[in-house]
């Protein structure tokens, strides 16, 4: 999966709510400086830039945020957004530098563990969108199923005790072209997001809103999923917490070392039977 | 059903959570408590199962004598388990005084026979789906931890990715029974059956749900078409662990695949349903011949009687295909057997019939790589009437039993079937019984013979064995011949359990069917040709 970054635009408020306003430059430059940033940061197989790159990224980040938290206050989504306040920013923020992380990281395992924390961030922006559904599909999907299948190719196939993996984990694969493909991609969603004029893609987020006020009166979502695995399914609960444990003490014992037993659990105080 | 129903499960677990606490303590002496604490627990839980299956008790729960006969089988059998694996199998030298993982190994076995017993008291699909994968999941483990050689990794590596496959097949069928019937509680989706039912024929959605399931579940029973694992895992697993997986997984799958169809209410006759019960029936048959040629083909022990375990499979889906319908005309009060046992009353006589006999043979074999290191092929045990008679013995009368001769209990367990093949007008299918019988009885005598008529290859080197495992050989070998001979407790929970389950279907067998959806009414005396009468 490629990254989704910064949906930061250096543009002012009166330009992108403007009528007719086309895609503004500065929402194409900073697009063009992620771009620079992430080129840097991917691995080369040898160092070079990649500081540079990452202090690129995180001044782009930062100075996108502040761009889209003063838009945002001051358009007509103020209200819609208001609820979900600082840590929309909190998880976007980790949400995007674990993103960078996936694909910059040198060792294969460790791309899988931040896709991990992509899953997690964006299955919380989900919450905050109301979308708890999709919140919870998308943990038990992606960080349950996909990237358990991941982790097992990735211990599968790569060598252990020391031994250096191989080129291809080292070295992404074509950057260049990679990084063009996506960021080409990237800028034209923005163009489609922020380039017209405000159109019902946006206004439909209006209703958040009052669905807030809404969901907090009524006995939904996630709080209506947990009282009725407690009420109707308690036992299918326990079981599945049961099955769990066996799996988490299954793992233990197959992926320890095989040491004597006398060294991990003590010493013997009775003869042999 | 209240929690008081569960308790037999909940004594399993509470010990399972003790042992695992157990086996982690510094002082070695302490550990090996961990055997006794699992004994005393099943021991517990086997005394609570039955004040459970005593008369009377949850009337209102239909199918109760089936599940009190599934928590007497899992803690009864389990008790034998665990003396079969009173040495360690873990061990990583054959010289290491304990082995590390002495309170894990109990507590999973716990674990996986709590699913079992529980297997017949569920009432929701997502109930039947844990149960049946706890009593799995501790099993994968069981297979891959043992003895940290690459053929016990290769069986564990095998068995896992193929149990999560089948378990993905069933589980999808489940779905399409879930979006046929709107609801994952049985009574909900067996009104939904009986009503499309009445109406005509069930949907295809349906129908290819079933089909999932029997498919997944085939490969906990070790049936064709997946069956393919068996022979691998059983030899790769140490011994132990392999006579744990000869029982336990195949017991939950019957009874699971009975729990099934029961939510058809046995009444698959219309042309695209009665498929299904056709299908069982090819499915038993081809088992049976498969299971039965290729273990004439086998050397090693453990590899034979993996492919005898997939027969035997074969004649409990055969019994299972018979269905719960008794024979109007041949029911005969007072004559033992005689006509009054259905299909699924033979079918869990058998089980626990096969359970016995197979752990008995199992428990010399580990007696016997206890004593000679291992025992794997006929060379391994050629002669051993001479030097251990009484493990001969023991190995003899369970395998006289694996061929049905008569004063055993696996005799009475093929003449059940093949009993309730011909009241049921199946007459080809007893004599296919009786012909797979003949077949087995071939590579049966063939280990007997190596033992009693040839002379030992090399001396055996004598080891000194847990008393616990001649005493599990010696009981198993003990209750094979006792119920040969005078079959009547187990007999009577068999035919209880079996005649629980209901021919036709009626609102009043489901306890707390939501009230949303009324079956429609469909006249008692239609059940002419059902499920596979």
């Amino acid at each position: 999966m490629d990254r989704v970054r910064r949906p930061a635009a250096g543009g002012t408020v009166r330009g992108i709510l403007g009528t007719g306003a086309t895609m503004n430059n500065w929402l194409l430059a900073a697009t063009a400086v992620g771009a620079i940033s992430l080129y840097l940061m991917l691995p080369h197989g040898r160092r070079r830039m990649s500081q540079f790159g990452a202090l690129l990224g995180v001044l782009a980040l930062g100075g996108g945020f502040v761009e889209l938290g003063l838009w945002l206050s001051h358009g007509p989504l103020a209200a819609a957004v208001a609820p979900a306040g600082i840590f929309f920013y909190v998880f976007a923020a980790i949400a995007l530098a674990s993103a960078v992380g996936v694909v910059c990281h040198p060792r294969p395992i460790y791309c899988a563990l931040y896709f991990v924390l992509v899953t997690l961030s964006v299955a919380a922006l989900l919450i905050l969108l109301l979308a708890e559904f999709m919140a919870v599909v998308l943990i038990v999907i992606y960080a349950g199923a996909i990237l358990v299948t991941y982790v097992f190719v990735i211990m599968l196939a790569s060598p252990g005790g020391g031994i250096p993996a191989a080129d291809y984990d080292r070295v992404s694969a074509d950057p260049l072209l990679a990084v063009l493909v996506s960021f080409v991609f990237l800028g034209m969603i923005l163009q489609r997001l922020f380039g017209g004029p405000m159109d019902g893609f946006m206004l439909a987020r209006a209703p958040l809103a009052s669905g807030h006020a809404a969901a907090a009166g009524s006995f939904a979502g996630l709080a209506a999923l947990g009282a009725n695995l407690y009420a109707h399914y308690a036992l299918p609960l326990e079981l599945a917490g049961i099955l769990l444990t066996i799996s988490l003490v299954g793992a233990v014992m197959i992926s320890r070392k095989h040491e004597p037993v006398v060294r991990i659990l003590g010493a013997a105080d009775v003869p042999a039977e | 059903m209240n929690l008081h129903g569960l308790l037999p499960e909940m004594i399993m677990l509470a010990a399972a959570a003790v042992i695992l606490l157990n086996g982690l303590c510094p002082r070695e002496s302490v550990r090996r408590a961990s055997q006794w604490l699992a004994l005393a627990g099943l021991v517990a839980a086997f005394v609570a199962a039955w004040r459970l299956a005593a008369p009377g008790q949850h009337a209102g729960w239909p199918l109760w004598p089936l599940a009190t006969f599934g928590s007497l089988l899992a803690s009864g059998v389990g008790l034998l388990a665990v003396l079969a694996s009173w040495n360690m199998p873990f061990k990583d030298q054959p010289t290491e005084t304990d082995s590390a993982y002495r309170g894990e190994y109990f507590a999973l076995l716990l674990c996986s026979l709590a699913g079992l017993s529980m297997m017949a008291k569920v009432n929701n699909l997502i109930w039947l789906f844990l149960a049946l994968e706890l009593v799995s999941m501790p099993t994968y483990i069981m297979v891959a931890a043992g003895r940290g050689q690459s053929a016990a990794q290769e069986a564990g590596v095998k068995y896992f990715f193929l149990g999560a496959l089948s378990a993905a097949v069933y589980l999808f069928g489940f779905s399409y029974l879930y979006g046929f019937a709107g609801s994952t509680r049985f009574s909900t989706i067996a009104a939904a059956f009986h009503s499309a039912l009445a109406l005509g024929h069930p949907p295809a959605i349906a129908l290819i749900g079933l089909l999932m399931v029997v498919l997944g579940i085939s490969y906990k029973i070790a049936a064709v078409p997946l069956h393919y694992y068996a022979p691998d895992v059983y030899q790769g697993a140490a011994t132990p662990v392999t006579a744990f997986l000869a029982f336990t997984p195949k017991a939950a799958g019957f009874i699971a695949l009975i729990l099934v169809f029961n939510l058809t209410g046995w009444q698959l006759s219309s042309s695209l349903a009665g498929a299904v019960p056709a299908l069982l029936m090819a499915l038993a048959v081809v088992t049976m011949f498969v299971g039965n040629v290729l273990a004439l083909l086998q050397r090693n022990l453990k590899r034979i009687l993996a492919y005898s375990s997939i027969a035997h499979s074969g004649y409990m889906l055969a019994a299972l295909a018979l269905g719960p319908a008794l024979s109007p005309e041949a029911t005969r009060p007072g004559e033992l057997g005689g006509s009054s046992i259905n299909g699924l009353s033979a079918l869990l006589f058998y089980l626990a019939a096969y359970s016995l006999m197979t752990l008995g043979a199992f428990a010399v074999l580990i007696y016997l790589e206890g004593q000679t290191g291992a025992a794997e092929d006929f060379d391994g045990i050629a002669g051993l009437a001479g030097e251990h008679p009484l493990a001969a013995g023991c190995m003899a009368v369970c395998l006289f039993s694996l061929i049905g001769m008569p004063g055993t209990v696996g005799f009475l367990g093929k003449l059940f079937i093949v009993q309730a093949a011909l009241a049921a007008h199946h007459p080809v299918l007893a004599v296919i019984i009786v012909i797979n019988a003949a077949i087995a009885a071939t590579y049966y005598l063939r280990i007997v013979a190596a033992m009693y008529l040839r002379a030992a290859a090399t001396p055996l080197t004598v080891r000194r064995p847990a008393l616990a495992l001649k005493l599990s050989a010696a009981v198993a070998t003990f209750l094979v011949i006792f119920f040969g001979l005078f079959p009547g407790a187990l007999y009577r929970q068999s035919v209880a359990g079996g005649r629980s389950v209901p021919t036709v279907y009626s609102a009043a067998h489901w306890p707390g069917r939501s009230a949303k959806r009324t079956a429609v009414g469909m006249p008692g005396s239609a059940r002419a040709g059902l499920w596979a009468n």
